[in-house]
């Protein structure tokens, strides 16, 4: 359990038209237990660097380790992760949804699942397609935030949303980690989920800008991480 | 693992086959009905002919659409859980590729064996207790001289066992050329169809050598390939690198070329 829960090494991925460089010999150490920031614009490498934890991506050159794993069924069975796209079948009721999740993660907990479900007036057998754009979303959240999972990897779970679902999202994130999980969430919309991070990962052009704890960035610079996000990337 | 990911790929097409199989039984069920008509009224026979022969029709253009239909449900279904938005999902489960690729594999198969099930189960529908009728009897004789050459020559069981291995292999083939399609950039579908018609061409060369070895032209002209013992050898050794090279590609892709972007 002292295994940091991702480890990269010299992590290159790029992409194969236009010569695009996703990320750039990265390397990047991060401890368990926490709640990290990856932040950066659009086309930083974030999401990136998120499918290469999830073995949506094959790195060029590089290593990756997710809780001691390389990546592949072990570190998949230890990693919850929520796309920024919709990845469930829209055909399916979410019991369905459930029994698939139960059936595949052994961490998962289908009565955690269910209370959330319950406090959202949503029925174990609404069909996703019957259901808003927002409430699909929720219903992902609830899936993925249901697991006991090692590391949460969020990609962009609040953009899009309105504020009031953005609280029941950073809310629901916050009441279902335990201590010991650490969650990766990606996002552009630093104001908003500054007050709970732990750390901060700030990634440009592929390349990792910085790494430092929250209470680091405001003793050292004197700022909110709102405010270096601001300077570091300012255009 | 591989149970739980078979659960549910033979689950993702089950009613949509079984509804295919319903049709199908009803048509070959009121076809064999109405020629049973035929048979007892020979008074009413010309406007009962004429349902007979629509309903005939109607069961062959099932048996068409099923084995069409059969094969494009397959492939999507390989194509949707893997390789579109589903991808993310069935990508992060605790499943090795292998795992993924036999479970699309067998169930595939399942489905497109079933499907044949059916067709010979509705063509013994049709065929059961009418076989001294005209009609019926010109379908089989038909349906006999086109499978002749099949059921005729060779070792029969030999025959039977690379039908069914060709028949895996086939699948495997499409499934590496989805595989293959998914390494470009853009047009995967465009590209996948043009793989599959490379690796078609390809494989056909092989195979075409391989059995002309065992080519003889008898006095009269006529081209005779001579079943023995070593053409059987280089089927099964011709099949063998097939399924190495399309399972193993595939696999390989899953694991080391991954691109859901």
């Amino acid at each position: 359990m002292n295994t940091p829960i991702l480890e990269c090494h010299n992590l290159t991925k790029c992409y194969d038209y236009a010569g695009k460089i996703g990320l750039k010999q990265v390397d990047l150490t991060l401890g368990r237990g926490k709640i990290i920031g990856l932040l950066g614009p659009n086309g930083s490498g974030k999401t990136t660097l998120i499918k290469l934890i999830n073995g949506l991506l094959t790195p060029q050159s590089g290593e990756l380790y997710v809780a001691g794993y390389r990546v592949g069924p072990l570190s998949k069975g230890v990693v919850s992760y929520l796309p920024e796209l919709t990845y469930l079948n829209m055909n399916q009721k979410v019991r369905h949804l459930f029994d698939y999740f139960e059936d595949f993660y052994r961490d998962f907990d289908r009565k955690r699942a269910e209370d959330m479900l319950g406090k959202l007036g949503i029925s174990t057998e609404e069909r996703l397609k019957t259901m808003s754009k927002g409430t699909k979303e929720k219903v992902q959240l609830i899936l993925v935030m249901s697991r006991d999972a090692e590391l949460y990897v969020l990609d962009e779970p609040i953009g899009g949303v309105d504020p009031a679902a953005r609280d029941y999202i950073l809310e629901t994130i916050l009441s279902n980690r335990n201590p010991r999980s650490s969650v990766i969430l990606s996002t552009h919309l630093i104001h908003d989920i500054e007050s709970v991070l732990d750390e901060v990962v700030m990634i440009k052009d592929g390349r990792i800008q910085l790494v430092s704890s929250v209470e680091e960035i405001k003793a050292r610079h004197g700022c909110s991480v709102d405010e270096l996000f601001r300077e570091v990337f300012r255009c | 693992m591989l149970g739980k990911l078979l659960k549910y790929d033979l689950k993702a097409n089950r009613n949509l086959f079984l509804l295919m199989y319903g049709v199908l039984l009803a048509i070959a069920l009121g076809t064999r009905m109405v020629i049973g008509s035929i048979v007892r009224d020979l008074e009413g026979y010309s406007g009962l002919g004429i349902m007979a022969a629509f309903l005939l029709m109607s069961f062959f253009m099932a048996v068409v659409v099923i084995s069409v239909l059969g094969y494009i449900l397959v492939i999507r279904r390989f194509y949707q859980h893997l390789f579109s938005g589903e991808g993310y999902l069935t990508f992060t489960l605790p499943v090795t590729a292998s795992q993924h690729f036999a479970s699309k594999v067998i169930s595939g198969m399942f489905w497109l064996f079933a499907s044949l099930l059916v067709q010979a189960a509705g063509l013994l529908i049709l065929a059961a207790g009418a076989l001294k009728h005209e009609i019926v009897k010109e379908v089989l004789g038909v349906m006999t001289e086109l499978y002749e050459p099949f059921f005729g020559s060779g070792d029969f069981v030999w025959q039977i066992i690379f039908a069914v291995f060709n028949s895996v292999i086939s699948l495997m083939m499409i499934y590496f050329a989805v595989c293959l399609g998914q390494m470009s950039r853009r047009r995967r579908v465009l590209s996948s169809v043009v793989w599959y018609f490379g690796l078609s061409f390809l494989f056909n060369m092989i195979a075409g050598a391989a059995t002309e070895m065992f080519i003889n032209v008898d006095i009269m002209g006529d081209v005779l390939v001579t079943y023995e013992i070593g053409y059987y050898v280089m089927n099964t050794v011709v099949m063998l690198l097939k399924a190495i090279v399309f399972a193993g590609g595939s696999i390989l892709i899953m694991q080391k070329k991954l691109n859901l972007e």
